[in-house]
């Protein structure tokens, strides 16, 4: 265990968290600061493709995160040098199951567990969060038997299927729509308009298909800025705050917010 | 006044006076100490035409702009029972020639000139800008769900419009019609659950397909006005300083992605 001295994260690196293809999967866990604890855990899914990137990634994101309150978990999963589709996705689920079972000591709910993904790790965030306990996508890499729903989603500028297909998925394996079902949990899309890697309207067609399955859904739209906007820190702060306040009223206490009405004193 | 901080407020000053009515904004200028950007940020409240006032829209507002190093200034217009459209448009504009005329003294630049506005006063400031002469040009827009109206659907008209407007007078006074290349930067704000929602949307892509930079922000499971809930208003603002600080006060493009090497990823 590490401490940054400027701020009371406590980060766990490469915890075993199961197995896939012979490989040892492992994650980093990043705790709030005490007294904020939030207890809702959000598994982090870099991007790269699928065929490069690691947890690594990560770092700045899962500190903002654990800043606000929760439980970052930074996931490795196999790439595609290492096992085929669904491995990517197997892992994943694996990562949310040992999630699960684990979640006494990393004082976080059980029930209150959303996966966030960058990139690629956007489209393995929507498959999560779009086929629970699937037992196509399961996988064997530990905790059999857990449940691997997840109460949100987070993608920004998911993406990557064409490397999927490339490796011999199928059209229909690869679609995110197939994950787009009335049940999906609340799910945040962000993305920017400069985007040439994952065009932005990916988002938009996402976010208009969650929406007419009845699926609260929130779109941030960022102007003119490529793909993973949010390497430039001014706008990693915001995303990061949009997908707090996203959670709060959605998971860690959810609550709706009243209708207005025309007249009425306002407050303030 | 009370609750005001450090930020200076200068209160009722008479820009224009219309239809025998003086017209005044508020000016909300940086507390001492911060960076000044030197932008006027010009907001417009809601009420669909027929209530509201520029106090209306939740002071805390104007203090966070403030508070950022702009000037926030909270100008009126005439509501329905005063005078019919378009002379909302009117004393928007005439708004936007004041603080143009008076940037020096605001501390701000004319050709940095911001136009926002909440609901009525989105749409207001989107007609605004759409149909600018040179004096009343806008350097960028901050839409908050902005409204758009047309006849009631027994055919009776909207309760800002002239009795018997035509079908141009109201195409007029649809955002979408501004929505084309030369139309400032803008920044869209609405909650999924806000009538608003999906015609914010349209107006967005439009702009993207008009190649104006134009972002998006549509908040999940929210009502209109949303940002009466305090814990909305902060990123909100926020939101609105980095897309007005990158577009306005200093314009700037960053850089595109490229991939990492994978000789140069770490192990």
């Amino acid at each position: 265990m590490t401490t940054n001295g400027s701020s009371p994260i406590s980060i766990d690196r490469d915890v075993v968290f199961g197995q896939g293809g012979g490989l040892d999967l492992r994650l980093d866990v990043y705790r709030p600061p005490a007294g904020g604890e939030k207890r809702t855990a959000v598994i982090q899914l870099h991007g790269g493709g699928f065929r490069r990137g690691s947890k690594d990634s990560l770092i700045a994101n899962c500190r903002l995160f654990a800043e606000r309150g929760y439980v970052a978990l930074a996931s490795q999963y196999r790439l595609l040098d290492q096992g085929r589709w669904p491995a990517q996705i197997e892992d994943v689920k694996a990562a949310i199951r040992w999630t699960r079972t684990n979640a006494a000591s990393l004082n976080v709910d059980p029930d209150k567990i959303a996966v966030a993904g960058y990139s690629a790790g956007g489209f393995l965030a929507l498959a999560a969060a779009g086929a629970p306990d699937d037992p196509a996508l399961e996988g064997s890499g530990g905790n059999a038997g857990v449940s691997s729903a997840v109460s949100a989603c987070i993608a920004f500028y998911p993406g990557g299927g064409r490397s999927l297909r490339e490796e011999g998925a199928s059209e229909t394996e690869t679609d995110l729509m197939r994950f787009v079902k009335a049940g999906c949990p609340p799910t945040i899309l962000l993305h920017s308009t400069g985007d040439t890697t994952v065009p932005f309207e990916a988002s938009v067609g996402l976010f208009n298909a969650l929406r007419a399955a009845g699926v609260a859904v929130e779109l941030h739209l960022f102007d003119g800025l490529s793909h993973v906007f949010d390497r430039h820190p001014e706008f990693a702060a915001p995303a990061v705050e949009v997908c707090d306040l996203f959670l709060d009223r959605h998971v860690v206490k959810p609550r709706v917010y009243p209708p207005f009405v025309a007249g009425v004193a306002r407050p303030g | 006044m009370s609750g005001n901080g450090s930020v200076r407020a200068e209160k009722d000053v008479v820009f224009a006076t219309a239809g025998g009515i003086d017209l005044k904004l508020d000016v909300f200028r940086p507390p001492a100490g911060v960076a000044e950007k030197g932008v006027a940020i010009i907001e417009l409240f809601g009420g669909g035409f027929v209530r509201g006032s520029k106090a209306g829209h939740y002071e805390g507002v104007f203090q966070r702009f403030a508070e950022r190093g702009y000037v926030a200034i909270a100008a009126t217009y005439r509501l329905a029972a005063e005078a019919k459209w378009p002379a909302q448009v009117e004393d928007a504009k005439a708004a936007v020639r004041w603080v143009r005329e008076n940037a020096g003294r605001l501390g701000a630049d004319p050709e940095k000139t911001v136009l926002s506005g909440y609901s009525a006063g989105g749409q207001l400031a989107i007609v605004a800008a759409g149909t600018a002469a040179p004096e009343e040009r806008v350097a960028a827009i901050i839409a908050y769900y902005p409204s758009r109206f047309g006849r009631s659907a027994d055919g009776k008209d909207f309760p800002v419009m002239p009795e018997g407007a035509s079908d141009a007078e109201y195409e007029a006074a649809e955002p979408l019609t501004y929505m084309r290349p030369g139309f400032p930067p803008t920044i869209f704000f609405c909650g999924t659950n806000d009538i608003f929602a999906e015609p914010t949307k349209r107006l967005f892509e439009a702009l993207q397909e008009a190649g104006v930079p134009a972002e998006l922000h549509l908040l999940a499971g929210l009502p209109h006005i949303y940002d009466r809930f305090p814990e909305f208003a902060a990123v909100s603002t926020e939101l609105c300083d980095l897309f007005i600080d990158r577009y306005v006060v200093n314009p700037r493009e960053y850089p595109a992605f490229r991939p990492p090497q994978p000789a140069a990823a770490p192990s």
